[in-house]
C-alpha cells in the first residue's frame, strides 16, 4: 500500500535530511517509527501525510506515485490518510464535535449523518459529555482523543500518529494505544512515531528506526513487512 | 464539484484582527461616501445654477431720454415676444431694478432719481435654441440703444469654478478609494494571518484549495458587507445632519444641495465594492498561501 524507494528529502536548498529511505507498509500492518530527536521522524511523517514532496526517489501510496502526482490529485489521497499531530492542530474556534466533523464535511455527505457519526465517535473516545467544549478548555489527553477521533472519522486507509502518548499519563497512554490497535484490527494501516521504547516493546509491533536521516533498522515482527 | 460548506470558520469566534476588519471597512466606506456625496451635491447645485441661467437673456436699454427709452423698451419687448422659442418676456418695473441695486449700494442709498437702464428679462423655452448674436443684431434695428446679455461670460466663470471643485472632489474620492482598497487589503491580510493554522489544517486533512478559499471568501464577504453598510449608514446620518444645518442657515448660494434617488443608489455601490475587495483579497491571499504548500 505504501512503498518508499530510495527516497531523499530536503527543505528548500538545504542539506538532505532523509537519505535513501526504502520500505514498504502493507495494508493492515502496524508499525512504530522510532529514533532519537532530529533523526528525521517528523520529516518522514510529512512525506507520508503529503505535506512535502521528496527531492528524489519514488513514493507510491494507494497505487499512485505521489512524487509525480499533480497537485490537484493530492487532496483525494490525503482524505485516505488520518493524521494525529503531536500538537493536535485542532481548530481553536470550533467545538470538539465540529472539529471531528470536519473530515466528513470535506468528503461531503449529509450533515445529519455526519453529526450522528461524530457524536458516536466522541462517545467512543470517552468524551460524550464534552461535545460543545472548545479545545482550549480540554486537557491534553482529551485534546489527544479529539484529534484521534478526527483522524479516524473518515475511516482512513492509513493512520499516522506523531507521539500520540507524549502528552498523557501512562493510564491514558494505554487506553489510546488500545484504541489505535482496535482500529488496526478493523483494517487501518498504522504508523506511530514515538520516543517511548517501553510502548514499542510492550506491543511488539514492527518498527522503522531512523538515525541521522537513514533507516537503520526495520523490525519485521508482527504483521509488518520491511524492505 | 458540489458546493460544500466546511463551516470551519465559526461566526463570532474570529481572532481580534478579523473582528476589527468590519470597522476598518466601515471607516473607509464612511469617508468614501462623504466624498462621493459632496461631489454629487456640488455637481447637482452647479447644474441647477447654470441650467437656470442658460435659459435667461437680459436686454438693457440705456438712454437718458425717458420717452425714447419707453418707446424702445416696448418695441424690443414686442419683438422678443414674437420670437420663436421665447417662453416669457418681463419688463422690470423701476422699483424691481432699484431693489436689485440695493444689495450693492446699501439700503436707503438708492433713490428714485438715480438714472438706471431699463431691463427686460427674457426666459427661453426649455429645449429651444435661440442665437443671441442674431437676436442682438435684429434688436438693434427696433431699439438702437438696446444691448443683449446672454450671461455667457458669468456662466463660463461658474463652469470653470464648478469644474475645479468637481476635479478636487474626484481627486479626493479617488485617493480615498485607493486608500480604502489598500487598508481593506491590509486588514484582510492581517485577519487571514490569524487563520493560517486553520488553512494548513484544512489542507492537510484533504480539502481542495477552492473549497478552503470559498470558506474564507464567504466569511470575509460577510465581514466586508457588514462594515460597508455600517460606514454607509454613518455617512447617511452625517449627510442628513449637514443638510439640516445648511437649510437652517439658509445659505442660498449653496443651492438645494439635493441628491437624487439614482445618486443615492450610486452610494450603495460603495459598500458592495468594499465587500467585493475584501472577498477577492481573502480568496487570492488564501489561494496564494495554499500554492506555497504541496
Amino acid at each position: 500500500m505504501i512503498l518508499f524507494e530510495n527516497v531523499g528529502m530536503r527543505y528548500g536548498l538545504g542539506p538532505e535530511v532523509l537519505h535513501n529511505i526504502s520500505f514498504e507498509l502493507r495494508a493492515g500492518s502496524f508499525h512504530f517509527l522510532t529514533g532519537p530527536s532530529g533523526a528525521g521522524k517528523s520529516s518522514l511523517m510529512r512525506l507520508l501525510y503529503l505535506a512535502h514532496r521528496p527531492s528524489r526517489g519514488s513514493i507510491t501510496m494507494f497505487g499512485k506515485n505521489v512524487a509525480a502526482a499533480r497537485r490537484d490529485e493530492l487532496p483525494a489521497l490525503r482524505r485516505r490518510i488520518g493524521v494525529v499531530f503531536q500538537d493536535f492542530r485542532l481548530l481553536e474556534h470550533l467545538t470538539a464535535l465540529e472539529n471531528i466533523m470536519l473530515p466528513l464535511r470535506i468528503a461531503g455527505g449529509e450533515e445529519k449523518l455526519i453529526r450522528e457519526h461524530a457524536e458516536e465517535l466522541l462517545h467512543w473516545v470517552g468524551l460524550g459529555d464534552r461535545m460543545a467544549a472548545r479545545p482550549s478548555t480540554l486537557s491534553g489527553g482529551e485534546q489527544q482523543r479529539v484529534a484521534i477521533a478526527r483522524a479516524v472519522i473518515a475511516k482512513p486507509d492509513l493512520l499516522l500518529a506523531d507521539e500520540p502518548t507524549g502528552n498523557v499519563d501512562s493510564e491514558m497512554a494505554d487506553r489510546l494505544l488500545h484504541l489505535l490497535m482496535e482500529l488496526n484490527k478493523h483494517g487501518t494501516t498504522m504508523l506511530i512515531a514515538t520516543h517511548d521504547m517501553a510502548v514499542v516493546s510492550s506491543l511488539g509491533a514492527a518498527q522503522l528506526h531512523l538515525e541521522d536521516g537513514v533507516l537503520r533498522l526495520v523490525g519485521a515482527r508482527g504483521n509488518g513487512h520491511g524492505a | 464539484m458540489a458546493r460544500r460548506r466546511l463551516k470551519a470558520l465559526a461566526d463570532g469566534a474570529d481572532r481580534v484582527s478579523t473582528r476589527l476588519l468590519p470597522w476598518v471597512v466601515a471607516v473607509m466606506v464612511f469617508l468614501s461616501a462623504l466624498a462621493l456625496a459632496a461631489l454629487l451635491a456640488v455637481h447637482g447645485s452647479v447644474a441647477t445654477w447654470t441650467g437656470d441661467m442658460e435659459r435667461k437673456l437680459t436686454v438693457q436699454v440705456t438712454t437718458g431720454d425717458s420717452a425714447a427709452r419707453e418707446r424702445q423698451v416696448s418695441a424690443a419687448a414686442a419683438y422678443l415676444r414674437a420670437l420663436p422659442g421665447v417662453e416669457a418676456v418681463h419688463i422690470l418695473a423701476d422699483r424691481e431694478i432699484l431693489d436689485l441695486l440695493e444689495p450693492w449700494l446699501g439700503a436707503g442709498n438708492v433713490d428714485g432719481d438715480l438714472p438706471v437702464p431699463a431691463l427686460i428679462d427674457v426666459t427661453i423655452t426649455q429645449g429651444a435654441t435661440v442665437h443671441p448674436s442674431a437676436v442682438a443684431a435684429r434688436l438693434k434695428t427696433v431699439a438702437p440703444d438696446a444691448s443683449l446679455d446672454d450671461h455667457e461670460q458669468w456662466l463660463g466663470r461658474v463652469r470653470d469654478l464648478a469644474m475645479m471643485i468637481e476635479g478636487i472632489a474626484i481627486a479626493v474620492l479617488t485617493l480615498v478609494t485607493l486608500a480604502t482598497v489598500a487598508i481593506v487589503v491590509f486588514g484582510t491580510h492581517a485577519g487571514l494571518a490569524a487563520h493560517r493554522a486553520t488553512i494548513e489544517t484544512l489542507h492537510i486533512i484533504g480539502a481542495h484549495d477552492k473549497m478552503i478559499a470559498r470558506e474564507f471568501q464567504d466569511r470575509f464577504l460577510f465581514l466586508g458587507l457588514k462594515g460597508g453598510l455600517i460606514g454607509l449608514a454613518l455617512a447617511a446620518a452625517s449627510v442628513f445632519i449637514a443638510r439640516r444645518i445648511i437649510s437652517e442657515l439658509g445659505v442660498g448660494v449653496l443651492g438645494p444641495m439635493t441628491i437624487s434617488m439614482a445618486e443615492l443608489a450610486a452610494l450603495f455601490i460603495l459598500p458592495l465594492f468594499a465587500a467585493l475587495v475584501t472577498m477577492l483579497t481573502a480568496r487570492f491571499t488564501v489561494l496564494a498561501a495554499l500554492r506555497r504548500m504541496v
